[in-house]
């Protein structure tokens, strides 16, 4: 098996401890920062993800093996950095103004950043405003809102409202999610995309970074 | 005509067993709700003499009364009698993380304590319970919720690996506090009550909190202590969970031996699902998503209930309500709306 597949393996059934002993081997055999994190730590975390969509694991088995995703990142950061490796995509996250849940947000977070996505957390009780100055100011392509209340996710409207009063929508897209969210209220408010669940979310984040950032470059190439 | 209450009807619900009138039931109606119904403050009563108290009390069972409901939903919670809790709620980090927490943590006091705080409530619910009304409720807060409220839920996750046994003996521990704390509550204050039930969010909106192998070895048993003593006392037991618990509705059925299942969302799915799933063997409660309450103008309310009302009634007990409670934020039009149009469709 190799050192990359045993990554994975570890990681899969949340053993943070081997986890970090096997990235700090990779590392030492001089494997590149960037191989280790995606062949052996994305990679697992994929296997989770997908694992959770299907219910065929539960919320404990995805928060053990993030903790040992996030255990074996830790080491590789800075070689990631020193390397010159970006995430593929940036996310700003937070439960709405008025809502304290956050279960589902730090879920969602850990899914996204198990796909390499860098997630700025703004905790809960996040103001619409907050969320417009973090994605630009931390070039994020994605604001992602979470809401377990009904009365509260309206202050999603208003997070698009403020997108759209920015003239940010180009370039920064508005995910919605939580327990009494839906794809029609998405619609409805004019948020860009709703995911029934934190799998899901990640998937579909990866995927609107990737266009996103291929439309910049594109744009910045004209 | 003038609404005459009778509890008969959810004890037949509960017992599956179709009512002769359907019965109105929410699991929590908030004071805030009830103030404005009533038109008087009460939230703060329940903080003053014994006087206030039991003013408090009167409104609040006069409401139940005069809104048409057969009972009243009352419960007090075992959370705040728990020593360092709030984990569950407050987003405090839970006082029990290791063994050592777990040896040194007051377990003994937990009974008397939740009836140091409540029982002058509980007499206090007994004194205003008008005529043909009994309460439905008791002990809030049932086994998984105690046992977050003392860990929290992403600890407690990290717990499945980091200590399993601890994992586990915070189940069965939390269980036999319960046990002591509800054998006393039945013995005390159970003539009040004619349906007994607790409510243990076990799932979200597309599976279970925890595996369903551990509901199993883990919470189950423990229901089924409380259930067994519920029964014991001659009352049928309402149990409420939100959440897509279908994995494990079997075993609460069979093992634990609940009478009749609560809440329902519609994302997860409709009351009359509930309803064709499990009405050959419990009584089902609740109908109208909390979000439907909220949302819905009068006409496709309307609507909405006679449909479920239309789907769920001929297949044993039902009784109906919300699906999940009446909290302080839904809109006093939208939950006036909804009991208009049940005691309209009761040809009331």
């Amino acid at each position: 098996m190799s050192i990359f597949n045993e990554i994975s393996e570890n990681l899969q059934k949340g053993k943070a401890k081997t986890v970090k002993e096997l990235v700090q081997q990779a590392i030492n055999e001089g494997y590149p920062a960037k191989q280790i994190l995606e062949e052996g730590l994305l990679v697992g975390m994929g296997v989770v993800g997908e694992k959770f969509k299907n219910n065929d694991v539960f919320v404990p088995e995805v928060l053990v093996a993030a903790r040992a995703m996030n255990i074996g990142a830790a080491l590789l950061k800075p070689l990631l950095m020193e390397a010159g490796v970006e995430a593929s995509g940036r996310v700003c996250i937070g439960t709405v103004k008025g809502d304290l849940h956050d279960i589902g947000k730090n879920l969602v977070k850990m899914m996204m950043e198990g796909k390499g996505l860098e997630v700025v957390d703004l905790g809960t009780d996040v103001p619409p405003e907050k969320f417009i100055e973090t994605a630009q100011e931390q070039g994020c392509q994605i604001i992602c809102c979470s809401a377990l209340l009904t009365t509260t996710m309206g202050m999603m409207e208003e997070v698009v409202a403020l997108a759209d009063k920015a003239g940010i929508r180009d370039n920064i897209k508005i995910m919605v999610g939580g327990a009494p969210v839906t794809e029609s209220f998405c619609r409805k408010i004019g948020a860009d995309k709703y995911s029934a669940d934190a799998a899901s979310a990640a998937d579909a984040a990866v995927e609107i970074c990737k266009t996103l950032i291929i439309e910049q470059e594109e744009r910045g190439s004209l | 005509m003038e609404f005459v209450p009778d509890y008969h009807h959810i004890v037949a619900a509960a017992y599956n067993r179709e009512a002769k009138r359907l019965p109105l039931y929410e699991h929590l109606v908030g004071d805030t709700i009830v103030e404005q119904v009533m038109n008087k403050k009460i939230a703060q009563l329940r903080d003053g003499d014994a006087a206030d108290i039991n003013e408090y009390f009167n409104v609040y069972c006069t409401f139940f009364k005069e809104m048409g409901y057969d009972t009243v939903s009352y419960e007090d919670l075992i959370g705040p009698a728990m020593p360092g809790s709030g984990a569950l709620g407050n987003h405090v980090k839970g006082v029990i993380q290791t063994r050592e927490d777990f040896d040194s943590y007051p377990w003994d006091s937990i009974s008397d304590t939740f009836f140091n705080m409540y029982s002058k409530y509980y007499d206090a619910l007994r004194v205003n319970m008008p005529a043909g009304m009994k309460a439905i409720g008791g002990v809030g807060y049932g086994i998984f919720e105690c046992v977050q409220d003392l860990v929290g839920y992403e600890d407690l996750c990290y717990m499945v690996v980091d200590d399993p046994d601890l994992y586990r003996d915070m189940f069965f521990k939390i269980g036999e506090s319960n046990l002591k704390i509800w054998n006393r509550f039945l013995k005390e204050y159970g003539d009040i009550y004619c349906v007994c039930r607790f409510g243990d969010d076990l799932g979200f909106k597309s599976n279970t909190l925890i595996p369903t192998d551990d509901i199993r070895t883990l919470v189950i048993p423990q229901y089924k202590k409380i259930i067994d003593a519920v029964h014991s006392a001659g009352k049928p037991f309402l149990y409420h969970s939100c959440g897509c618990i279908f994995e494990v509705m079997d075993d609460i059925i069979n093992i634990a031996g609940i009478n009749a299942k609560h809440s329902n969302e519609d994302q997860i799915a409709r009351f009359p699902v509930w309803v064709e799933k499990y009405g050959d063997r419990i009584g089902n409660f609740g109908g109208i998503d909390t979000d439907a309450v909220c949302r819905l103008p009068y006409a496709e309310m309307k609507e909405y209930i006679t449909d479920v009302v239309r789907k769920s009634s001929g297949h044993g007990g039902f009784a109906f309500g919300s699906g999940n409670s009446i909290p302080d934020y839904v809109p006093i039009d939208g939950y006036m709306n909804m009991v208009e149009i049940a005691r309209g469709i009761r040809g009331e």
